[in-house]
């Protein structure tokens, strides 16, 4: 998997203040319209992770089981730069880094949580 | 060193931390045997057993307050889990670790408020 | 009988300072502060590190391996007083540095 392209996404995905996203098109930057594409709209999930972490491992057979594209990135494994990346986008969660973090769309699960998973992903 | 018995080693250390402090090793042997064998190789690549479920940043100060048993360090937020973050230890009463949930560090200082 | 031991002479420990010694099969740490003299396990009780190696300011040994800090007075981990290092007594006679390790 390569990680950097991966970043280079999010990092494109991520709302920046004083970024004008509309010019790349995508529908997670537009203001959502009322009404329109509610159904197949599905949230952006990212889970971050480490390689010897089994939480870690259990979220993601989670979301696999449920069917639900997502972004696995484990931070042991990643360079410097996208380890500093994921420190600057959890820092609201977790001052701890504690794994896996999971996000769902503009919200966060930090911890291994199910159910907490489930009702981000019906909400 | 051989692996099983540097797990062995840790088990026998680590266990003469977590008792004073009222905590055990987690009855949920499969994961206990995971987390140490992560543990161990931790120990190999970085010098110290740190935990498999938190990131290091680097930072001395940050990083070894993640020195397995990392208890001491985070009493309050584990006590209140009744488990530290990466499950290998649990409090001294549980039976059933699967009932015992991560709340994030954030959370806890919320609910405290 | 209690089993004082000699260690090293009064005048080769200064304030400040601290000082591995071997007795029979343990390994000890003794420490002078403010003249008085402290004597604990040489072995922090995480990881078997030795303290001798760590730096020692006021009343405080910090463990070289993870950064654990001991009260050099009782033995407790600064962080967790539940765990302790072992101490032991010390006495001084006739400008000698004794140790009580039952």
């Amino acid at each position: 998997m390569d990680t950097k392209k991966i970043i280079e996404g999010l990092k494109q995905a991520i709302k920046v203040p004083g970024h004008n996203a509309s010019t790349d098109g995508k529908s997670g930057d537009l203001p959502p319209k009322q009404g329109e594409g509610l159904e197949t709209e599905r949230k952006e999930v990212i889970i971050y992770a480490l390689s010897t972490c089994p939480w870690c491992k259990k979220a993601k057979k989670f979301f696999t089981e449920k069917g639900v594209d997502f972004e696995y990135i484990e931070y042991d494994k990643a360079d410097e730069e996208t380890r500093k990346y994921i420190q600057e986008d959890c820092k609201a969660y977790t001052e701890t880094l504690g794994f896996p973090i999971v996000k769902i769309g503009d919200d966060a699960v930090v911890g291994y949580n199910t159910k907490k998973y489930s009702s981000l992903l019906d909400r | 060193m051989d692996t099983k018995k540097r797990m062995e080693q840790l088990r026998t250390m680590f266990q003469r931390v977590i008792d004073p402090l009222g905590y055990k090793f987690s009855p949920d042997e499969e994961i206990v045997e995971f987390l140490l064998e992560q543990e161990v190789m931790i120990e190999k690549e970085k010098g110290s057993p740190f935990c498999p479920c938190q990131g290091l940043t680097g930072e001395r100060e940050h990083d070894m307050k993640l020195v397995c048993p990392c208890i001491p360090f985070h009493r309050e937020h584990y006590d209140a889990m009744k488990r530290c973050w990466c499950g290998l230890y649990v409090h001294k009463d549980v039976n059933d670790p699967d009932e015992l949930f991560q709340i994030s560090k954030k959370e806890f200082e919320a609910s405290r408020k | 009988m209690a089993p004082w031991i000699f260690t090293i002479a009064e005048k080769e420990l200064n304030d400040g300072e601290k000082k591995l010694v071997i007795l029979e099969n343990n390994k000890l740490l003794l420490l002078r502060q403010k003249g008085t003299f402290y004597a604990m396990s040489n072995k922090s009780p995480h990881m078997d590190c030795p303290l001798s190696k760590g730096t020692f300011k006021e009343y405080v040994v910090e463990c070289p391996c993870h950064d654990w800090h001991f009260d050099i007075r009782n033995g407790e981990f600064i962080d967790a007083k539940e765990i302790k290092a072992p101490i032991y007594e010390t006495k001084v006679e006739d400008g000698n540095i004794y140790v009580n390790i039952e």
